[in-house]
């Protein structure tokens, strides 16, 4: 059974550093994916409006 | 077989895709769902006593871990569309859940080691069949998404990475057995997807529920950003011709 901590208790366990690199590492790769989409679309439509031919996949 | 494949022909019903803006309402509806999981997570839902604040990660680690097997199971299920009707769609769909599986299993296996070097004090450990499976997940879809760009020949990109794909989610479910199949394991038995009651405290468990609903939806939306984006890569290849 997981146990929880009242609001006095203290973790015996000084995890925050974990915690704080994990929540802003998960952050940035989501943030970063939905960048790299972004920057694809609007990639795709400037070649579209030029009518130049794409250079690269994906 | 004679139906000739039609892939990579977009049609002339694509063009609205040039207007309509690539992030839509769900996505927004993700983000702010995700901000809010943030500060449920982190100001309102309570420590656990043995693990402390890294027990958090629980609330980014297994969401992100399911909405990879969403993620992977629709290109398996639209891979399988397409050998069936060959319609571009569904391949352009296989593809677009491959790419955002992929970016859901990295979030997996990034935040699972930094939990288990706290908790176990081991980054990894090659024994530990969840592990190493879902590495094996990850190679799998990352050669998935290596075919792609390197098959030249449209309708051949398709049927090869379509049967890449269907093999991948064949590993999902050894994923989630593998705590019951194999004996040495750092990683729990389930305690939520399990046949008796959750074992989390209601806070917790309320935590969590909802982290699951908020990135399977993300993921949903970023499948539907990155299909239109495959619909505009289409469009532009169409312009050499």
């Amino acid at each position: 059974m997981i146990a929880l901590l009242s609001a006095a208790q203290t973790s015996p366990v000084s995890s925050w550093g974990t915690f704080h690199v994990a929540y802003a590492l998960v952050a940035v790769i989501y943030v970063g994916y939905a960048v790299s989409l972004w920057t694809r679309a609007r990639r795709y439509r400037r070649e579209i409006e030029s009518e130049k031919p794409s250079s690269t996949g994906g | 077989m004679t139906a000739a494949p039609t892939v990579a022909r977009s049609s002339a019903s694509s063009r609205p895709a040039l207007q309509r803006p690539i992030f839509d309402w769900l996505f927004v509806l993700a983000a702010l769902g995700v901000v809010a999981i943030y500060v449920r997570a982190i100001y309102y839902t309570p420590i656990e006593a043995t693990q402390g604040a890294a027990q958090k990660i629980y609330y980014l680690h297994v969401p992100a871990a399911l909405a990879a097997y969403i993620a992977v199971s629709l290109t398996a299920l639209t891979s399988i569309v397409y050998l069936w009707l060959h319609d571009e769609r569904a391949d352009r769909l296989a593809e677009a859940s491959a790419e955002v599986g992929l970016v859901f299993l990295t979030v997996v296996l990034t935040t699972g080691p930094l939990w288990g070097h706290k908790i176990w004090g081991a980054w990894w450990a090659w024994w530990d069949m969840r592990l190493t499976l879902t590495l094996f997940l990850w190679f799998v879809v990352a050669a998935y998404l290596v075919v792609r760009g390197a098959v030249e020949d449209a309708a051949m990109r398709a049927r090869f990475s379509a049967v890449l794909g269907i093999l991948g989610a064949l590993l999902i479910p050894f994923i989630h057995l593998s705590v019951y199949l194999f004996q040495a394991r750092l990683h729990p038995m389930p305690i939520v997807l399990k046949p008796s009651e959750p074992s989390l405290p209601p806070q917790m468990l309320t935590t969590f529920l909802l982290a699951f609903l908020v990135f399977a939806v993300l993921c949903l939306a970023f499948i539907r950003v990155r299909y239109r984006v495959g619909v505009l890569r289409d469009l532009a290849a169409e312009t050499i011709t």
